[in-house]
């Protein structure tokens, strides 16, 4: 395998990052941790002028801070979120995320704004962190927007990132009260495996009532891209956590997903893997609420 | 565009012509004759071109090598010192670890990186540790007993260290 040659920059700080991308736009790519971008270089996917390094940019930090929520910088590894103790604290979902993601190798090399930019139906971090209200933040000499997740990944490999702007961070708000999220992809082997489906859930329980005051569902796998269960989410707010309760909202989620039949999977064990999952997900987040 | 960079592997300074494209896998098998890091999948999935960048592993089929200047490159030619295997590599040896030993200097480099963090890992954390390589011969078990092996050797060492 060789790559097709290009120019290697690697900018000092995010304002000549802004400005090489500002220049070349389209003829270049950001490379992160480059488990994906190398990949996609040696299959001709991309041709890039120029690859953009991010190694010398402080964006790898990870901070929380109770009221704004997490922050999470665009190349902080996702073994850094898996073993984030902050992370593990208030949002379980992403160490669960992280924790199954490729091989300890892939772990220590990729980074959560590869893992968003390369908008890969199967990729891990984007059910759990849209079930948390995630944003990114996008930057480019022209300043900074914010948008959510759900709305950043667009398609299967498809963004709304502008060619001139870099993802800088994904944020993600308090945990809701008496909350608890859930993800669990599932997959023929427990390595290197490319998920056949995967759901995350994060709700919260109303401490007066003990019924669900709010609920986000997304499935992995099953779309084009992460997609939340709107219908199985209604079904569950203002009901009682009980079996019954999360039993119908798992069957909706299998009736709401849009899977396809590929070599790993039909599509109709699809929609039963994603209902098994919902309804564990929803069982655990319930118990990790109420104990 | 070719040009000179400094790569520190295994603790010496090497200037090497290089183009920004090069990945580190061929740099160092086909510009510094460092053949002991093995290239398999070439594409991240089999683990066998692992190596150490400032003490975290790293596929070097996916790492460009430009993009290592100024970084610790470990690689299994590193593991020995002054003529003696490093306690891993006996280990391997005496548990019978190796059958082709395709996929053994990333394994012996993925178990270095575990037991670096945790020098008293449990059976559970020896397989995750080395759940990215992937090894056609042996069936795992002779290598987790040889990582396991190699733990209690560097736990003597370092107590032994500690005595003296
Ligand atoms: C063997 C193997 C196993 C894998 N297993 C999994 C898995 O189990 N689950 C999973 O989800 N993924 C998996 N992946 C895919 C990949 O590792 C992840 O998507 C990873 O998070 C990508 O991050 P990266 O830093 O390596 O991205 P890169 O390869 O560096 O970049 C990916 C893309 O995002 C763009 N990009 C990166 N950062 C930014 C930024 N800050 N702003 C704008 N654009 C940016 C790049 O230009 C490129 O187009 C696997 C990959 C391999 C090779
Ligand atoms: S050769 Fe690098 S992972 Fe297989
Ligand atoms: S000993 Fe042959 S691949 Fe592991």
């Amino acid at each position: 395998m060789s790559l097709p040659p290009f120019e290697y920059l690697a900018p000092g700080s995010t304002a000549e990052l802004a400005g090489l991308l500002a220049a070349h736009r389209e003829r270049c790519r950001i490379l992160a941790g480059g488990t994906d971008l190398v990949n996609w270089m040696a299959e001709k996917i991309y041709r890039p002028d120029y690859v953009i390094d991010l190694r010398k940019l402080p964006l790898a930090a990870i901070t929380y801070e109770k009221g704004r929520g997490l922050t999470i910088g665009a190349a902080a590894t996702i073994e850094s979120l898996e073993r984030s103790p902050v992370i593990r604290e208030f949002y379980y979902a992403l160490v669960q995320a992280a924790g199954q993601i490729g091989s300890p190798q892939i772990r220590a090399m990729a980074t959560i704004g590869g893992n968003c930019c390369n908008a890969s139906p199967c990729a891990d971090m984007p059910p759990p962190l849209i079930t948390l209200e995630a944003r990114v933040a996008l930057t480019s000499a022209r300043g900074s927007r914010e948008v959510p997740l759900e709305e950043f990944i667009t398609g299967n490999r498809q963004t709304a990132i502008a060619p001139d702007e870099f993802l800088e961070c994904v944020r993600v708000p308090d945990p809701w009260p008496h909350s608890a999220c859930r993800y669990s992809p599932f997959g023929l082997r427990a390595a290197q495996e490319i998920d056949i489906a995967s759901v995350a859930v994060n709700v919260a329980l109303d401490p007066a009532t003990g019924l669900f005051a709010k609920a986000r569902i997304a499935m992995g796998a099953v779309a084009p891209f992460a997609m939340r269960a709107l219908k199985a989410e209604a079904s569950l707010v203002g009901n009682a956590p009980s079996g019954e309760t999360i039993d119908q909202a798992a069957l909706v989620c299998s009736r709401e997903c849009r899977p396809i039949d590929d070599l790993r999977a039909s599509a109709s064990y699809r929609r039963h893997i994603v209902g098994v999952l919902a309804r564990r997900m929803l069982r655990d987040a319930v118990a990790a609420i109420t104990s | 565009m070719k040009r000179v960079i400094e790569l520190t592997i295994n603790g010496s300074a090497y200037d090497v012509v290089i183009s920004p494209q090069d990945l580190l896998i061929d740099v160092l098998r086909q510009k510094l004759d460092l053949t002991g890091t093995k290239k398999g999948c070439g594409q991240g999935d089999c683990g066998t071109c692992t190596v150490l960048i400032d003490g975290r592993r790293a596929l070097a089929c996916l790492t460009l090598a430009i993009a290592c200047e100024g970084r610790q490159i470990l690689t299994i030619e590193g593991m020995e010192k002054h003529g003696v295997l490093h306690p891993i590599q006996q280990a391997f040896i005496d548990k019978g670890a190796i059958q082709c030993g395709y996929c053994t200097p990333g394994m012996v480099l993925s178990a270095k990186a575990l037991l670096d963090e945790h020098p008293a890992p449990t059976e559970h954390e020896i397989k995750l540790g080395i759940s990215g390589n992937l090894c056609r011969c042996t069936g795992y078990v002779k290598i987790v007993e040889a990582v396991r092996d190699a733990a209690a050797r560097l736990q003597a060492a370092a107590d032994c260290g500690k005595g003296a």
